[in-house]
């Protein structure tokens, strides 16, 4: 501090320039980082004209799309090569009946195997933009946390995010996907249809199984897919209920004693989580898993479960498979209060005898 | 005479004494709290918790004794050992912005765990990672049925553990002993940059493995047992002493090289059992919790601006301050949106960072 | 026994080159040099005492650092007594301490202490004979910690790394303190002490090892005059007991009242003596460069001067260009 008040005139002249040019660099630097960010957030919003989104859609096909970020794409025609950058995304494609116009999609999409062939682009972290952008879109699919989106959009390729959390958005991206390409009342059909499939499934349930609770995982620190996730609205239509309830979101981290506390009837995982199941802490206490009152899927099945597509017939088919196979609990039915039990809970005493079952998708069941 | 006599005298040690007894208080209400803090958040009372611990037939006994206590204790070994090690890596590097990442062994882990996953998917055992919802492999130590499985979370902690170590050691062997601080700083830098950059390869090419090491690199305590634990305490039983000893080589160090060489300190041979003391105390706590951040780098702080001690007593603070820390960021990342978990890194962060911020203003005010 | 002269007779900092000093200074002059034995030690080796240092000597010394070669095959031996080393910056003089305290290595040459090389020195027994203090700089480390603590860190050539400190550590530790009068500031921290405390504790810490042979670099930087007096005052006192005592001092004047000046200019000695030689006074001189000048001032004993160095007037008064 002395030494500033002792600094001669001109020291402390030169000292305010280069402070002043630190700051300016700082502001350049500010700039620099934005500026591509806002940018691409003008040339995202296209013309927006014609924006009048109240009408009811005719079944005439529509040249505009509005994606989950309530942004609005406008086509002169039908776009005529389109890039999916996620499985689900290429699955409803297909079923909306452009299959042929998919150029090119993300590594992950194997249905149907019509796409296969396609050139493959990266997953949800690490797009090839060359790529895409080489094959020349009228069109790009992606969910809305694909870290590539900002970038097409920036390069002026028009770019529509989806979410896929639930059935209701399931139903509005297929629905208006399906206004796109020239049948909005089909594709209101296609999900009708989807629903019965998932209504004949849960027909076919156990009666014993009605009002069961499940824990369904999907990451092994624990994630779980909840009451309000896509899987988590199947299993509820047909008929089961949950640990988690809705109030926790479509995917939440759970505490893992919450699961122990809950002492699901039935816990639906993939089979390499399921075998890891029994050494984490206190798990070898519930009784889904000492009593094998699991539906531990193997890639294939747990791809398809896990997938929110056209296909939630067909999980729904592969689940009421498995859990009809199994015996249901004979405790009587739980309150569904998480976290108020305080049942008795027997830590394993026996070692398993049997290997986990696991459950193979039948291969042309109600495609 | 009245000089050396105050000299000679014990000192009244008043800061020390109130800091252990801080130290010693605050940890055994943290470990009260973590019995307590569970998915429903605290409606246990602590004699119900103590008694559910005591005996095997209590209601509560599974969920406190084998749920709750082991990761409790488990949480507060891995923060102890990372204070432990952030405060060798400070007085090593006499630098007060070192953390015990800094010698490649984050990177070492990260790689590990990395081609662990990567070649479980490519042996064809992992399930499909194109639905946009994380997958990870299981963590935690305990006897596995199933053998991949085993092979699995054996892999995971193992591999993590044997990646820290090798990391360190290509440090070392980079810059040709422990020799020099600077040597040594700039190699750790460099091993970490091209260990990173493999990972980084590794998961180019198998994509599947990307997720496992991002929920790796979160860190993550949910899921620690009492095998866990084991292995946690015996490491602290084992680093505890051992950094004792070397504390004055710490102490010396602070003064300069040469004048710790002038003490007639074999500095390059002290230097390398330093250097492997924190790689076994990061190894341990890496390869059990995952990467957590900032505890390392603030338990030490914490202790310091406190009190003024030597390295001997700072050493021990450290690991007790970091596994209070950690502690504490459990217990809140547990009990704060009960059922649901937020990440323990985000807390220690939030709380370590506050309290230094805290101290600081205090410090400024009274100094 | 205190060494230091009691603070009520605030004694002048710097003797005057009168002709009749005054009489506080001469007080205070004779109470600075106040030693049994009062005669200016020989440059021939002292009586043997109970504690002779081992003899410390480097012969053809050749110090690289980096591309420059520091030191230049430079022969010398230290024997017990004050030795103070002088030289131009630059001379090579503090590279020369840490080069005989076996802190670098030597491209050529040896260095011996007590006739074996320095390398053959177990490293706990050569730090219980030799004790280092490095030049202060500004930013050196260790501010978090105490004073007291730091100056416990020099019985540990004596305690080893583990074993703890007994009563006799103790109380060496408490004697160095008292001697710099660094007691007051034990119970803080480094970081919080001015230039000259920081100073003191760092001295108590090189005197603590209580090590036959010492090597101080600048010790009498930031202190106060007071302080630099009973400083040297003590050394000197070690010095006459038979200890080694090499002090690289910038201060001329100080460094004339040492038993041996020694002058390092370009990598080598340039001159050895005791300050009453005249040949190393002209050598003094010389060496840098006539820009200042010896004057004899009277002590208390008429026959044993005091030597005092002083920028030359003619040089301030009329500037002229620097021979070289």
């Amino acid at each position: 501090m002395n030494q500033n008040r002792s600094q001669k005139p001109a020291a402390r002249q030169r000292q305010c320039a280069i402070n002043g040019l630190r700051l300016l660099t700082l502001c350049a630097l500010f700039a620099a980082v934005l500026w591509p960010a806002w940018s691409a957030a003008s040339v995202a919003s296209p013309a927006t004209a014609n924006t009048a989104a109240t009408a009811p859609l005719p079944s005439a096909s529509e040249t505009t799309l509005l994606d989950d970020r309530r942004q609005r794409l406008n086509f002169d025609a039908p776009p005529q090569r389109i890039v999916s950058l996620l499985p689900s995304l290429t699955e409803i494609v297909c079923a909306v009946g452009a299959c042929a116009r998919l150029v090119g999609t993300d590594r992950y999409s194997n249905q149907p195997a019509a796409v296969r062939d396609l050139p493959k682009l990266g997953g949800m972290d690490d797009a090839q933009v060359e790529g895409i952008v080489a094959l020349k879109p009228d069109l790009v699919l992606a969910a809305r946390s694909t870290r590539a989106v900002e970038r097409l959009e920036a390069l002026g390729l028009k770019v529509a995010a989806f979410d896929s959390d639930n059935h209701a958005q399931v139903r509005a991206t297929l629905i208006r996907l399906g206004a796109l390409f020239g049948g909005r009342i089909a594709a209101e059909g296609q999900w009708a249809s989807i629903m019965v499939q998932i209504g004949g499934a849960a027909q076919r349930l156990p009666p014993a199984w009605l009002g069961r609770t499940v824990y369904v995982e999907v990451d092994a620190t624990p994630f779980a897919a909840g009451a309000s996730s896509f899987v988590g609205q199947t299993l509820s239509v047909l008929g089961l209920s949950h640990i988690v309830p809705p109030a926790m979101g479509p995917f939440p981290k759970l505490n893992p004693e919450f699961v122990v506390r809950s002492q699901p009837d039935l816990i639906i995982a993939a089979a390499r989580n399921i075998a890891a199941m029994p050494a984490r802490p206190g798990w070898d206490g519930l009784h889904a898993l000492q009593q094998q009152r699991v539906c531990a899927l193997d890639a294939e099945a747990y791809e398809l479960v896990t997938r929110p597509g056209p296909r939630l017939g067909p999980a729904a088919n592969v689940l009421v498979d498995c859990i009809a196979r199994l015996t249901p609990p004979a405790t009587p039915l739980k309150s569904l209060t998480p976290g108020g039990m305080t049942v008795k809970m027997t830590p394993r005493t026996t070692p398993a005898t049997t290997p986990w079952t696991a459950i193979h998708a039948p291969p042309d069941r109600a495609r | 005479m009245n000089t050396l006599a105050a000299a000679a005298a014990p000192r009244a040690m008043s800061p020390q004494r109130r800091l252990g007894i801080a130290l010693l208080v605050g940890t055994a209400l943290l470990w009260l709290a973590g019995l307590l803090a569970g998915s429903d958040g605290w409606t246990l009372s602590p004699w119900q918790a103590l008694a559910a611990l005591a005996d095997p037939g209590h209601d509560w006994h599974l969920v406190v004794a084998q749920i709750r206590a082991p990761r409790t204790l488990g949480a507060w070994a891995v923060g102890a050992l990372l204070g432990l090690a952030g405060a060798l890596a400070q007085g090593l590097f006499r630098n007060p912005l070192a953390d015990p990442y800094l010698l490649g062994s984050a990177a070492g882990a990260s790689l590990a765990v990395v081609l662990v996953l990567a070649l479980g998917t490519v042996l064809g055992a992992g399930a499909a990672a194109g639905t946009g919802i994380g997958l990870g492999s299981g963590n935690g130590v305990g006897p596995a049925r199933d053998l991949l499985a085993a092979a699995d979370q054996v892999g995971v902690v193992g591999a993590a553990f044997i990646g820290a170590l090798v990391g360190i050691a290509l440090t070392l062997m980079l810059a040709r002993g422990a020799a020099q601080t600077l040597r040594l700083l700039l190699a750790g830098v460099v091993v970490g940059v091209m260990l990173t950059a493999v990972s980084d390869l590794v998961t180019t090419a198998v994509p599947q493995a990307l997720r496992g090491r991002q929920s790796f690199m979160l860190g993550n305590t949910a899921l620690l047992g009492w095998g866990s634990v084991g292995w946690l305490v015996a490491g602290l039983a084992l680093a505890l002493p051992l950094a004792w000893r070397l504390a004055r080589v710490l102490d010396a160090l602070a003064l300069g090289e040469d004048s710790a060489r002038s003490l007639g300190l074999p500095l390059a041979q002290l230097r390398l059992a330093l250097v492997a003391l924190l790689a076994l105390a990061t190894g341990l706590a890496v390869s059990q919790a995952g990467l957590i951040a900032f505890v390392g780098l603030v338990a030490p702080h914490l202790v310091r601006r406190c009190v003024a001690v030597t390295h001997g007593t700072l050493l021990v603070a450290s690991a007790a301050a970091g596994g209070a820390l950690l502690l504490a960021a459990d217990v809140a990342a547990r009990s704060l949106l009960a059922p649901q978990e937020l990440p323990v890194g985000v807390l220690t962060a939030v709380l370590g960072g506050g309290y230094l911020l805290w101290l600081l203003q205090r410090r400024r005010a009274g100094a | 026994m205190s060494l230091w002269p009691s603070r009520s007779l605030s004694p002048a900092p710097l003797p005057a080159p009168s002709p009749s000093p005054s009489p506080s200074l001469s007080l205070s002059l004779s109470l600075s040099l106040s030693m049994p034995s009062l005669s200016p030690p020989s440059p021939s080796p002292p009586s043997p005492s109970q504690s002779a240092a081992p003899v410390l000597a480097c012969r053809g010394l050749v110090v690289r650092l980096g591309s420059r070669t520091v030191l230049d095959g430079l022969d010398a031996t230290l024997r017990p007594g004050w030795t103070a080393v002088v030289g131009p910056n630059g001379a090579g003089k503090s590279t020369w301490l840490r080069a005989l305290a076996g802190l670098l290595p030597v491209a050529a040459g040896s260095v011996t202490l007590g006739g074996r090389p320095l390398a053959d020195w177990a490293p706990r027994d050569r730090a219980r004979q030799l004790a280092w203090l490095a030049q202060q700089d500004a930013d050196a480390g260790g501010a978090d910690l105490l004073a007291r603590d730091i100056v416990r860190l020099a019985r540990l050539p004596h305690t080893g790394l583990t074993g703890a400190l007994s009563a006799a550590d103790e109380a060496a530790v408490a004697a160095a303190m008292a001697e710099t009068e660094a007691t007051a500031y034990g119970a803080r921290r480094l970081g919080e002490l001015s230039g000259g405390e920081r100073q003191r504790v760092l001295l108590a810490r090189a005197l603590a090892v209580q090590a036959p042979v010492l090597l101080l670099d600048e010790p009498t930087a930031h202190l106060d005059a007071p302080h630099q007096r009973a400083l040297l005052a003590g050394l000197r006192q070690r010095a006459a007991a038979g200890a080694t005592v090499v002090t690289v001092l910038h201060d001329l004047t100080l460094a004339l009242a040492a038993d041996r000046v020694l002058v390092l200019a370009g990598g080598r000695v340039g001159a050895e003596g005791p300050p009453s030689d005249p040949a190393l006074r002209r050598a003094l001189c010389e060496v840098f460069d006539h820009a200042l000048q010896i004057v004899a001032v009277p002590g208390d004993d008429a026959a044993a001067p005091r030597w005092v160095a002083l920028p030359a007037l003619d040089a301030v008064q009329n500037p002229a260009p620097i021979r070289r």
